[in-house]
């Protein structure tokens, strides 16, 4: 879907902002004008009613942003599902991975400082987890100098036979 | 134009709004279309401006007293204070259903709008669900429930208007209904997300980080409502107690088990990508059990205290509603069952994805006893023409045992580490918890002798009493002994986490490096401050094993034994003011010769509703017990006060558990950091 711009984003806020500012004056308006003009007291029901305004105000304003954006010309996108999305998802997803496998590598850390795993468990372990952790790592920034892989992911891939990447065919 | 006319004219703009929608929403998922998935969102904002208002106009007709709608003057009259005839809004059946819209509605709004930008994809489809699940209850609004009725006739012709029922004029009350909605109505946004992760596809991640933070704000929400109803049972109903299985209770727990099963198995799905399939089900069933739930409180298929009455025609569209959300859903999970499988696999039970598993079961088993439980009487009353009812006795005959299963559970699962844990660790691990536990078990057991000995009056207990003693409470000395059990993990896990922060940053103090704990490890430490909240609550619950009850008919002047205090009548009060009348009794507490404090409970009748007296209890509290009374019948020529008297141990200990808890629940929910920090 389409992402919003800075300044488009800055300018529903400001609107929105204009509007709740202008709901106020609204109701304090009408609350004072029937206290001053009229003579009515400002009891419960008055304040009840004066509230019941202004949010009548903010539905009409929201059911007019439906008709808006039906008829908004620049968010007449017509996406071009799995191609177009694929990626962003993909990344997404990626970061998701990223941040849950840091996260787990520095769970495991700590659990070990507590004394929950032994070396050896967290050897295991967490030589799995960084080994996932440079992987995402690498599929989210790749550079030039990645041609190269880590010596542990190398060594990983080694042992269980995978094709190295710069590997010739004839040479695997 | 009447506030009437304009209210139902509001809920049919809501209808109109809900239904385009979902078209919308249906139309931009299958096109791609930005445009069409934008237009449904400021929909989504629309119905919550739009039951916004519907809401502020009923409340607006309490206010002024527009009884020429129904249900303004079936709920409310000009007498009652200003602060009930606003909650009278969700006093009865009508009106709590456009405030479950309205909570929807403004849930959907922030739900939708806080994750737009993230979940791009599942948007169009949470909004489609959710809007249909909105659409349902404005239906019922309009063709059913429509709180906005005038009288067809004249309103004078219905008698004068009758009020908010008397038992609901109560500030916890005022709370009460509006926590319970809150946690049921907000399981619908991580239902909708769940089915939006299921029907696109997406069910790695993308859906858990958005899905565990409302559950827990659902689960928040329901732990508070539920122990509002315990406290408000126990304060306004006098009998002594604060949990009695009330259907309708009931109904508010039994999504509560499945919200708190998922809370701990997602963690699996989290770190191991396990239990997807299990995971999804569960949010499932959570809204499920909400729906049910409230369909329990609202058709009268159960007879409670709480319930709204007997409505057979809504009783068959919920059942509808619920049959369709229960097959339409699970037929979404098999069509995407193969998408749907672990990555990976349990590799030891010695692990912490087994203990949450077990937690789990056990759960489970729990929810669904309940619910089968609760539904019998219905059930044999439909198919066997006979209303069998079920006491407190059988629920707790088999809750109590699962509920200390689940404290152990609680006690074992932190220890463990994710995917094995060795047996030098365990050692260690398990040493210094379980030592306290057995200690805290043989002290119990020693007071148990010590209480008896003075029951006996300074004997010393045969064998044969002390084993009786030991068996008529052996729930509650195995509650004790676990509560030591857990609450040593609990410290150990803090005091280890504190060693290691210190030990990576030596310069932090204590408070400092407890504080960093609780910020950093946020999950896991607002966890373990809920199971602290969770053992306190066991603490005050085990109590109630050891609980004086007396009923006594005593004129002023007569002192009554009660435990260790005498209670004494010190006379009769009668008064009266707008509203009601009132017979406050006034009873004198006193230990060891000393007068500790006096008690007034009372009875009151409403001038509205003289036909239902209210009981207002009185009690004297410490930290170790409540001494509780409440009066059943009074005789105003002789002075004859019948009244209820106990002591009831520890119970303070829950309300300060439930404290706690929610403590936790904040330290968990947190703040969300900004994306951009966390890349």
């Amino acid at each position: 879907m389409t992402e919003h711009s800075e300044p488009s984003r800055v300018a529903t806020r400001a609107s929105t902002l204009l509007l709740i500012a202008l709901s106020l004056v609204l109701a304090a308006a009408i609350l004072l004008g029937l206290r001053f003009a009229i003579g009515v007291d400002i009891d419960a029901p008055t304040i009840a009613l004066a509230v019941a305004c202004v949010v009548m105000i903010w539905a009409l304003r929201s059911m007019w942003a439906i008709v808006v954006a039906l008829s908004r010309p620049q968010v007449e996108t017509i996406l071009v599902e799995a191609d177009a999305v694929g990626p962003r998802s993909e990344l997404t997803e990626l970061r998701e991975e990223k941040a849950r496998v840091l996260r787990a590598i520095k769970e495991l850390e700590f659990d070990h400082a507590m004394g929950k795993l032994s070396d050896e468990d967290f050897k295991a372990v967490g030589d799995r987890y960084r080994l996932r952790a440079i992987e995402v790592l690498r599929l989210l920034e790749p550079t030039e100098g990645d041609a190269e892989l880590h010596p542990l992911l190398a060594e990983h891939l080694a042992t269980v036979g995978a094709k190295l990447p710069g590997e010739k065919v004839s040479e695997a | 134009m009447t506030v009437a006319t304009l209210g139902t004219l509001s809920l049919l703009v809501l209808f109109a709004i809900g239904l385009v929608s979902i078209a919308l929403a249906m139309l931009g998922a299958h096109r791609k279309s930005a445009r069409l998935v934008e237009a449904a969102v400021q929909g989504v904002y629309a119905t919550a401006a739009v039951s916004a208002f519907a809401s502020s106009l009923i409340i607006y007709a309490f206010l002024a007293d527009d009884f020429s709608i129904q249900y303004v003057h079936h709920t409310s009259d000009s007498a009652m204070p200003l602060f009930y005839k606003i909650t009278a809004f969700w006093g009865g059946l009508d009106g709590s259903m456009l405030f479950w819209v309205l909570l929807l509605s403004l849930f959907s709004a922030l739900a939708v709008r806080a994750n737009r930008r993230r979940h791009e994809e599942m948007i169009p489809h949470v909004v489609w669900l959710l809007g249909i699940i909105n659409l349902f209850f404005v239906g019922l609004l309009i063709f059913v429930k429509n709180p906005f009725e005038p009288f067809i006739l004249e309103q004078q012709l219905a008698g004068s208007a009758k009020g908010l029922n008397p038992l609901l004029q109560n500030a916890y009350m005022v709370i009460h209904p509006p926590s319970l909605y809150l946690g049921y109505v907000s399981l619908a946004v991580p239902y909708a997300f769940g089915m939006a992760a299921v029907i696109t596809g997406q069910v790695d991640s993308a859906w858990q980080q958005s899905v565990r933070r409302w559950t827990l704000f659902s689960w928040t929400f329901l732990t508070l409502g539920l122990i509002l109803g315990g406290l408000w049972a126990y304060e306004e109903l006098g009998w002594g107690g604060y949990w009695a299985w009330d259907p309708v209770e009931n109904a508010g727990l039994i999504p509560w088990f499945t919200a708190t099963a998922f809370l701990h198995s997602i963690q699996i799905q989290e770190r191991r990508g396990m239990l997807k399939r299990w995971n999804v089900s569960l949010v499932i069933l959570s809204f499920w059990l909400s729906i049910v739930g409230t369909f329990m409180t609202r058709s009268g298929v159960v007879r409670s205290v709480h319930a709204f009455g007997k409505d057979p025609q809504l009783a068959w569209i919920f059942g509808v509603f619920l049959i369709v959300i229960l097959v339409g859903s699970f037929a979404a999970v098999i069509w995407r069952w193969a998408l749907l499988r672990s990555r990976a696999e349990l590799e030891s039970p010695l692990s912490r994805e087994f203990a949450f598993l077990l937690n789990n079961w056990v759960l489970l088993a729990m929810a669904f006893f309940v619910l089968g439980s609760t539904m019998w009487p219905t059930f044999s009353e439909w198919f066997f023409d006979e209303r069998i009812t079920i006491r407190e006795s059988h629920f707790n005959h088999y809750m109590v045992p699962a509920g200390l299963a689940l404290l152990l559970l609680m006690g074992v699962g932190p220890l463990l580490a994710w995917r094995r844990t060795s047996t030098e660790s365990l050692q260690q691990q398990f040493l210094i918890p379980l030592v306290f536990g057995a200690v805290t078990t043989v002290l119990v057991m020693v007071l148990e002798w010590l209480r008896l000995r003075e029951l006996l009056g300074g004997a010393t207990p045969t064998g044969e009493q002390l084993g009786a003693a030991y068996r008529d409470h052996v729930w509650a000395l195995t509650g004790f002994g676990l509560c030591g059990y857990t609450l040593a993990t609990i410290v150990q896990e803090f005091v280890r986490g504190i060693r290691v922060a210190k030990r990576n940053n030596p310069k932090l103090s204590l408070l400092d490096a407890g504080i960093r704990l609780l910020v950093r490890a946020r999950r896991r430490y607002g966890g373990y401050v809920i199971h602290l909240g969770v053992v306190l609550m066991f603490f005050g619950i085990a109590g109630k094993a050891y609980g004086i009850e007396r009923k006594v008919v005593i004129e002023p002047g007569e002192t009554v034994a009660l435990g260790d205090y005498q209670i004494r009548h010190d006379g009769l009060l009668a008064t009266e003011d707008w509203q009601k009348q009132m017979i406050t009794v006034e009873l004198a507490v006193i230990r060891d010769g000393k007068q500790l404090d006096t008690l007034t409970p009372a009875r009151w009748w409403y001038f509205q509703l003289p036909e239902q007296p209210t009981t207002e209890i009185s009690r004297y509290m410490t930290v170790a017990e409540d001494v509780y009374a409440s009066v059943q019948t009074v005789d105003m020529t002789t002075g004859k006060t019948q009244l209820r008297l106990f002591i009831n141990p520890l119970v303070n200990w829950v309300w300060i558990g439930t404290i706690v808890m929610l403590f936790g629940s904040a330290i968990c929910i947190g703040t969300r950091r900004k994306q951009g920090a966390q890349q």
